[in-house]
């Protein structure tokens, strides 16, 4: 057993003078890189928001890929790919934005706040953590796309597509914060599963937007999983823009970012046990 | 920084769910580095409050400030820590990733190795999380409350699950955080811990402060003398002895002594070895005097 060291003179002033205090913004980077490590120590996880969006797009691709389509001929395996891939995007998005929950319903967000963390610095870091986790699942399927199904891709295409998906995953995120900070434990693991699902098929990532009747093309036009498949088509052909693609999604990131801080103070309030 | 603010002062504090009135116009004022036992039968009020002085409720009514600040602003220039009761550790994690992460949310965070050292950790750094017993856990708490280099440090029920050794240990190295200037907050159900180890006790019932100085002023407060004797062959009829000048209370103790609560020990004891008592007889043997401990004046002051 060691011998306790003695309380030395520099600590017999604890806290006397001001001590040079760390900055908030420093203090929020540090444990958005905390988090992302903890958040990506958990290996099922990670596995599992690779594995599943990879295996559906082999699966579609190995039944519909070979079809021809598009303007420059791309084949439908192409479009697959980037539906799977915003699809994988949408799983890791969503689920690693309501890991949130777990630590504000079992109290370590209190011993967070109390260390001296602020409620915003916490989801300032998750969100990082998110976007980090997203990426492996968006390479994943673009990899197999390139390597296993033959897909044939210019490094311009891969790298426009890749980070279209990758920025238009912030709304996303964002929902998954705050279906994380609004509902209770049990909760979060249902509306995320079944909202995923929703999102995924009414985008058209499933089954083509062309197959909808009108009613739900309509709907279709206005869910960001919709133009993240369109996005993700462009960042491939290059052709115009769809602006009204980047105006949904930024409208969503805008909308769920103030749900967000509104749901942070309620949950700062009232961080008590109950 | 003014050394002369107090550490806490809490100002008609009042917090109230629904019908209950968890904590009810509680003024208290506690000067730097003092040592403070906040004691309490279940729903006096201590967690509540320990919440409100946390920054993690907001009172109804009254004032809460710590170090002279909010309670929020205090805990975010890392003048507090706090070991909370039953505090979930993130899971999953070995402890160093966790100390890292919690290090870096501070604003002046110790020295990672000095608290390692000094919460007796060193042993638990490549341990799991979700692995520890419930005294290691305890340990990694204390590390988690030293971290911040805090002017003022709350427990809540610090010592549950650990063992007497675990304990004695823990509450050594309490002592030299206290020696470093740092204001300690404690609450437990431990009354011999509060005793030995506070400086202040305030006892706490039904939301409200009952009692507050040290042990011994506590004590002295409900007055009396107890008187403990085994009655000749093993006897426990209490009747004559409640009989007895000055005698409140007559309660059977687990070893066969019988325990006298009085107010008045010289009369009592004139009256068992007066001619014909029950000392004198020798029906009455083995006997002592003491003062009252903390358990009864805390009986006392919380039963109802």
């Amino acid at each position: 057993m060691t011998a306790l060291p003695a309380p030395t003179a520099v600590s017999a002033t604890a806290g006397a003078t001001a001590p040079r205090t760390v900055p908030q913004l420093v203090r929020t980077a540090r444990y958005a890189v905390a988090t992302t490590r903890t958040t990506l120590r958990n290996g099922m996880f990670v596995f599992f928001t690779i594995a599943l969006p990879v295996v559906m797009f082999l699966m579609f691709n190995q039944i519909y890929g070979s079809q021809a389509s598009g303007e420059a001929g791309q084949s439908v395996g192409t479009f697959i790919m980037v539906n799977m891939a915003a699809y994988g995007g949408l799983g890791a998005a969503i689920n690693a934005g309501a890991i949130i929950q777990t630590e504000r319903s079992n109290g370590w967000l209190r011993q967070l706040m109390v260390a001296g963390l602020m409620p915003r610095s916490f989801v300032a870091g998750k969100l990082v953590a998110a976007m980090v986790v997203v990426l492996p699942a968006l390479l994943g399927v673009f990899l197999a796309g390139i390597l296993l199904a033959g897909i044939d891709l210019s490094a311009l295409e891969l790298t426009r597509s890749l980070l279209t998906l990758w920025v238009g995953m912030i709304p996303l995120v964002l929902m998954g914060l705050a279906v994380g900070l609004a509902l209770k434990p049990s909760a979060v693991g249902p509306v995320t599963t079944i909202g995923m699902m929703m999102l995924a098929l009414v985008g058209g990532l499933w089954f083509p937007f062309e197959m909808f009747p009108d009613w739900l093309q309509s709907v279709s036009l206005y869910t960001p999983t919709y133009w993240l498949g369109q996005l993700g088509a462009w960042g491939i052909i290059g052709d115009d823009l769809p602006v009204r693609g980047v105006v949904t999604l930024a409208a969503w990131a805008v909308g769920l970012a103030l749900v967000c801080a509104l749901l942070l103070r309620r949950a700062a309030r009232g961080a008590s046990r109950r | 920084m003014n050394d002369t603010t107090p550490a806490l002062a809490l100002t008609g504090l009042t917090k109230s769910f629904g019908e209950l009135t968890a904590v009810d116009h509680v003024d208290l004022t506690v000067p730097r580095g003092q040592m403070l036992a906040l004691l309490g039968p279940n729903g006096a009020g201590k967690s509540t409050t320990t919440e409100m002085i946390l920054g993690l409720a907001t009172p109804d009514s009254g004032t809460v400030e710590v170090c002279g600040t909010a309670p929020v602003t205090a805990a975010q220039e890392g003048r507090v820590g706090a070991m909370l009761q039953n505090g979930t550790l993130l899971e999953d994690v070995p402890v160093r990733l966790l100390l890292s992460l919690v290090a870096g949310v501070c604003a002046h965070p110790l020295p990672l190795d000095d608290v390692i050292e000094r919460a007796d950790v060193s042993a638990l750094l490549r341990k799991s999380t979700s692995r520890l017993s419930g005294g290691e856990a305890q340990r990694v708490r204390f590390a988690l409350a030293l971290l911040p280099d805090p002017e003022v440090i709350l427990l809540d029920e610090p010592t549950v699950a650990m063992d007497v050794e675990t304990r004695r240990r823990f509450w050594e190295r309490m002592r030299h955080v206290a020696a470093e200037g740092r204001t300690v907050v404690f609450a437990t159900h431990y009354l011999e811990e509060a005793d030995q180890e506070a400086g202040r006790v305030v006892v706490m019932d039904r939301g409200r402060i009952v009692a507050d100085g040290t042990g011994a002023q506590i004590k002295e407060r409900i007055g009396g003398r107890v008187l403990t004797l085994a009655l000749r062959g093993g006897a426990t009829d209490a009747a004559p002895l409640a009989a007895l000048p000055g005698v409140s209370a007559v309660d059977l103790l687990e070893d066969g002594r019988l325990r006298l609560a009085t107010s008045d020990s010289d009369a009592t004891l004139a009256a068992l070895f007066a001619p014909g008592g029950l000392g004198a007889t020798g029906a009455a043997r083995d006997i002592a005097v003491t003062t009252p401990s903390l358990e009864d004046a805390f009986l006392q002051l919380t039963t109802h």
